[in-house]
């Protein structure tokens, strides 16, 4: 996963926070995409935020005011939606579509859904600084407050939905002076065998993730990377903090972070570097590896048994194996990709394929590199716009690429297979794209657009292997998809001021909005006293 | 003789000198303000000081036959069936109730022509009354104008003219959340997930309510369903301003929806009557599903149309000088500008194209604008999500319409308050034929839609216009007209009743046909008759 801080530095952190994210069964848009672009494009880039929303100025036609609910998320069989304003939580069957309510406590604001679990998500109360655990059990949600004590806007949850960490992410906090270093961490064990629990980490951690079953968290912060033991008998401690340069005193500059699913090893990019720098967390042993060029890309595989390393100047990927890489710095394999450009990789779930690119410049193709052969092979895709960023199925069989810059259009995207050698599928928007997801079944893809006028506010719903799509026109400007498994349906989140929800049924293609959560919840049919 | 015996002759011998001498009180009532009310064969006048409605009858020629029918007193209300065989005339009897021969309140349905009628004994004097177009249901609720000193205006009595007398009267109470009902609609039957069904949409100031009529009668009756156009965040209440419901695509059973316009609010309600969600089973087979859609400004009329792309909900909005099309599904909106500020819409495609094939686009008359009405023609052409819209200039505008009856039901008459004339539309042809009168006058279109009467109430100024020709024909009475009724002669032909309400009414019977003042026949003092 690759995250832009606003400080100025580019943070990957791979495979345990991408299997976490899997494991929600696909049912976020982040959850079974792979996407990339953030590498080379401004800070802007529009994809950066993968499956969720972009930040345009507000638009007509409905002359509404900020809207109440935030970005939703969603779960196995439900999309849940929080109203800050209501103190309450929409959940939507997105099966039935029926809407119902849920008390939480003052202002509900950040949602996570909570893996392991089929229909869990876990809201955090700004106001009062609490969260509220939301089950569902056949149909009937029930709440359960957490203590947070700090104040936060972002969470972190294990893969196995026992642990949630609320933390500030500070580059959602406008103008917020230096002296606010936003380093709490709010640990919630979600089986109440240990109370929540406040640490201090490092300054502005940009990101937080655990390590393959949980227990450890890893906070990556300007100070280095913040461990946290989360198995201690007297409850979470951070146990240590690793620099992760030789100089931490210095500007860290602009870096990639990625750590190790195993939460042993993390490697770090720095821009304009040829040393991609090995961290062991457990003895804090730093190894350079040095390549044959500035790195301008490094993705780790979620399964942390190969990171990729692209090197723009040279047009060559490094692909390192991991850990062996910490000890042996000089034994990996180099790829040449000549008569290319490639300055970013995107990999797919299990690391065997990648997808290079470069959107630093009006580049129309991409490279399918597979790993498995030895040597590795690779074959270029002619594309007819420039690429953005690129979004991997996480079975590799396809791609969705994102144009940037298209002459003569708004938009537009490219359906490209992967797996097969075939031709890819140019699909024309009436706006920029901006969200992408996949269906856990990788046959189905949805992409947002949002322009700035009403015919700008569509999605589009992808059928593959067949490149077929559809575009469904929204009442009001997009703001997220996502997928719902459970329902085989998508969903595409709107700007509204009573929240308003499209659903795409992925078998037949019809559409269902739904408008005014705490309306449609306010029903009253006699079937309670 | 005793004194006692003495007093007891005394008093028993004024009694008889009183009796003697003695009239009804009635004979002491005013004969005027009486109510009048057209039926499919007759008039009935509601004489409430006599507590009787006197039904007059044309039977053939010039001949009019005379009913009177009691009725309770103290009347309330009295309206007819939508299609006029019927009267219902509700009393709230003597309020209050001191004696043991007090009436109660009652609901008497008279029968067109008044050889039968029907009371229904009531428990609360209420004062308002909805009757189903059906005519199987009529409710009674509290309009707000009662006579008791205290009254839940949620409390409803429903009374099911198709049951049995003992089975007939069900008394509900509706949920509130601080609303009162301000208007009653009867759905005609829908294709609901558990069957087809007859609601009953009941408006209050902030709110609305479902009522399944076809299970109000259960052993366990099921609940009403409430929806609440306020999302609980704000003190400001949506106030419901209309319904229009539609069943949805033939052959379905989960697409019937109900629109509400908001008087106060830009949005528009969209319900669909869904099925519920599985799990528990509720108590009402189906469940609303509620959509909103932003349309702009106020809409003050809604229609549902069948356009090229499908079903949209069209919603009239004047403030923004347009119409906007919104599909159901998806509250997706589509602005159609309009050339004049209309306020009410009209589906005319059965008038103007009669057993089209659906889909094809519908035509909608927009009215109540300034100075025209306009044709909207719903089709998609090329760049626009509708065909056209064709302007009628009729100067003065047309806040009403009328429609004529088959077999000329391509003619509207288009009319506004106070104005010296008006127009008769013809949907086919898109004409508008001007009709000028000397003064303010009212139009009554004959139920067998071949001719028009215009008169100037207060005047003896009547005129018959045949629609076939649209050549007024004037026909000036003896006495002043109040109200006239076209209404079916016992012979099979039509006449014509010109009321004068002066003194004790009386009756001007013309022939609707062939009209002629010189064969018509006059009646007087009506209400005198059958006391």
């Amino acid at each position: 996963m690759n995250v832009r801080s606003s400080f100025g530095f580019d943070l990957v952190v791979g495979g345990a926070l991408v299997a976490a994210l899997g494991a929600c069964s696909g049912t976020s848009a982040l959850a079974d995409a792979a996407p990339r672009g953030g590498a080379e494009s401004a800070p802007s880039d529009p994809t950066s935020g993968g499956g969720s929303g972009g930040a345009a100025a507000p638009l007509p036609p409905e002359k509404e005011v900020e809207s109440s609910y935030e970005v939703p998320v969603a779960t196995k069989t439900f999309v849940w939606v929080a109203n800050p304003r209501s103190g309450r939580v929409a959940y939507v069957n997105a099966a039935s579509l029926e809407v119902k309510t849920v008390e939480a406590g003052n202002g509900p604001t950040h949602l996570a859904a909570v893996p392991g679990q089929s229909d869990a998500a876990i809201v955090l109360n700004v106001l009062s600084r609490d969260a509220t655990l939301l089950r569902a059990v056949n149909g009937q949600v029930s709440g359960k407050s957490f203590k947070v004590g700090a104040v936060a806007n972002t969470w972190a949850v294990s893969a196995d939905g026992r642990w949630a960490i609320a933390w500030a992410d500070h580059r959602k906090v406008q103008n917020a002076p230096r002296t606010q270093g936003f380093q709490d961490l709010a640990i919630l064990d979600l089986t109440e065998k240990v109370p929540p629990v406040v640490l201090a980490v490092g300054y502005r951690p940009v990101s937080v993730a655990f390590s393959e079953g949980g227990a450890q968290a890893f906070a990556v912060t300007q100070d280095g990377i913040s461990v946290v033991d989360l198995s201690g008998a007297g409850g979470p401690i951070v146990a240590k903090n690793v620099p992760i340069s030789d100089t931490p005193i210095e500007d860290p500059g602009s870096r990639d972070v990625s750590v190790t699913p195993s939460g042993k090893l993390a490697l770090i990019r720095r821009d304009g570097s040829s040393d991609v720098t090995a961290v062991n967390l457990e003895t804090s042993v730093r190894t350079a590896i040095t390549l044959n060029g500035p790195v301008t890309d490094l993705d780790l595989s979620d399964t942390g048994h190969r990171a990729v390393a692209v090197i723009r100047d040279t047009a060559t990927v490094a692909i390192l194996p991991v850990p062996q890489i910490a000890v042996a710095p000089t034994v990996f394999t180099e790829v040449k990709i000549p008569g290319e450009t490639v300055g970013s990789v995107a990999l797919a779930a299990g690391g065997n394929t990648g997808l290079l690119y470069s959107n630093a410049i009006a580049a129309e193709r991409v490279t399918v590199l597979s790993l498995l052969p030895t040597p590795p092979v690779f074959r270029t895709v002619k594309l007819y716009a420039p690429v953005l960023a690129v979004f991997l199925a996480r079975d590799a069989s396809h791609a969705l690429v994102l144009h940037d810059k298209v002459a003569g259009a708004a938009g537009a995207f490219s359906l490209v297979p992967v797996a097969s050698a075939l031709p890819a599928r140019i699909v024309e928007t009436k706006a920029p794209p901006f969200a992408v997801a996949f269906s856990d079944a990788h046959d189905r893809a949805i992409v947002g657009e949002r322009g700035a006028t009403p015919d700008g506010y569509g999605a589009y719903l992808a059928r593959l292997p067949q490149l077929t799509v559809d575009r469904f026109p929204l009442a009001s400007p997009p703001t997220a998809v996502g997928l719902v498994a459970g329902a085989k349906r998508a969903y595409v989140a709107q700007q509204h001021p009573d929240g308003r929800i499209t659903f795409i049924d992925l078998d037949t293609g019809t559409s269902r909005t739904l408008t005014g959560f705490e309306l449609g919840a306010r029903v009253v049919d006699g079937s309670k006293p | 003789m005793s004194a006692r015996t003495a007093l007891a002759a005394l008093l028993l011998a004024t009694f008889a000198l009183g009796a003697c001498g003695d009239r009804p009180d009635v004979w002491d009532t005013r004969a005027d303000g009486v109510r009048a009310v057209g039926l499919h064969s007759s008039i009935a006048l509601v004489d409430d000081a006599a507590h009787r409605v006197l039904v007059a009858s044309p039977v053939s020629g010039v001949a009019l036959a005379r009913r009177s029918v009691p009725i309770g007193k103290g009347v309330a209300t009295a309206l007819p069936s939508a299609d006029r065989r019927r009267l219902f005339v509700l009393c709230s009897g003597d309020v209050p109730r001191k004696k043991a021969d007090d009436q109660g309140p009652s609901l008497t349905i008279v029968e067109d022509g008044g050889a039968a009628s029907r009371r229904i004994e009531l428990q609360t004097p209420l004062s308002g009354l909805a009757i189903d177009p059906a005519g199987r249901w009529v409710v009674i609720y509290p309009a707000g104008n009662g006579r008791t000193f205290v009254e839940n205006p949620n409390q409803l009595v429903l009374v099911d003219l198709a049951a049995a007398p003992e089975k007939a009267v069900t008394f509900r109470t509706l949920r509130s959340f601080g609303g009162r009902p301000q208007r009653l609609t009867f759905t005609r039957e829908l294709a609901l997930p558990g069957g087809p069904r007859h609601l009953l949409v009941v408006e209050t100031e902030q709110d609305l309510t479902l009522l399944d009529l076809d299970h109000v009668q259960d052993a366990i009756p099921r609940p009403e369903i409430t929806v609440r156009l306020t999302n609980g965040l704000s003190a400001r209440a949506p106030r419901p301003a209309g319904v229009v419901v539609d069943d949805g695509e033939p052959g379905k059973n989960d697409d019937a929806r109900i629109a509400v316009q908001l008087a106060n609010d830009s949005n528009v309600f969209i319900l669909t009557l869904a099925p519920n969600p599985p799990g528990p089973a509720g108590p009402n087979d189906f469940t609303p599903q509620v959509n909103l859609a932003d349309v702009g400004g106020p809409a003050t009329d809604l229609a549902f149309v069948r356009t090229d792309g499908g079903l949209r909900l069209a919603a009239i909005v004047p403030s923004a000088r347009k119409a906007v099309l919104i599909e159901p599904g998806t509250s997706i909106t589509t602005d159609v500008p309009l050339p004049e500020a209309y306020a009410r819409v009209s589906l005319v495609t059965d008038q103007v194209a009669p057993g089209a094939p659906g889909g094809v686009g519908e035509v909608a008359l927009l009215y109540g604008g300034g100075s025209s009405v306009a044709f909207w023609s719903l089709g998609r052409t090329s760049g626009q999500p509708y065909r056209s819209v064709e302007v009628v200039n009729v100067a003065g505008g047309a806040a009403e319409i009328t429609s004529v009856p088959p077999p000329n039901q391509a003619l509207k008459v288009l009319a506004s308050p106070g104005a010296t004339g008006f127009y008769v539309l013809d949907l086919k042809t898109r004409t508008a034929a001007p009709l000028t009168t000397q003064r303010s006058a009212r139009i009554a279109v004959s139920p067998d839609g071949r001719r028009l009467w215009a008169f100037a109430p207060g005047t003896e100024n009547l005129a018959h216009i045949p629609v076939s020709d649209l050549a007024p024909l004037p026909l000036p009475l003896d006495r002043p007209i109040r109200e006239v009724f076209d209404v079916q002669r016992g012979d099979g032909g039509r006449a014509l009743l010109a009321l004068d309400a002066r003194g004790a009414t009386g009756l001007t019977l013309l022939d609707a046909e062939r009209p002629d003042v010189r064969a018509g026949a006059s009646f007087f003092g009506l209400l005198l008759e059958g006391l």
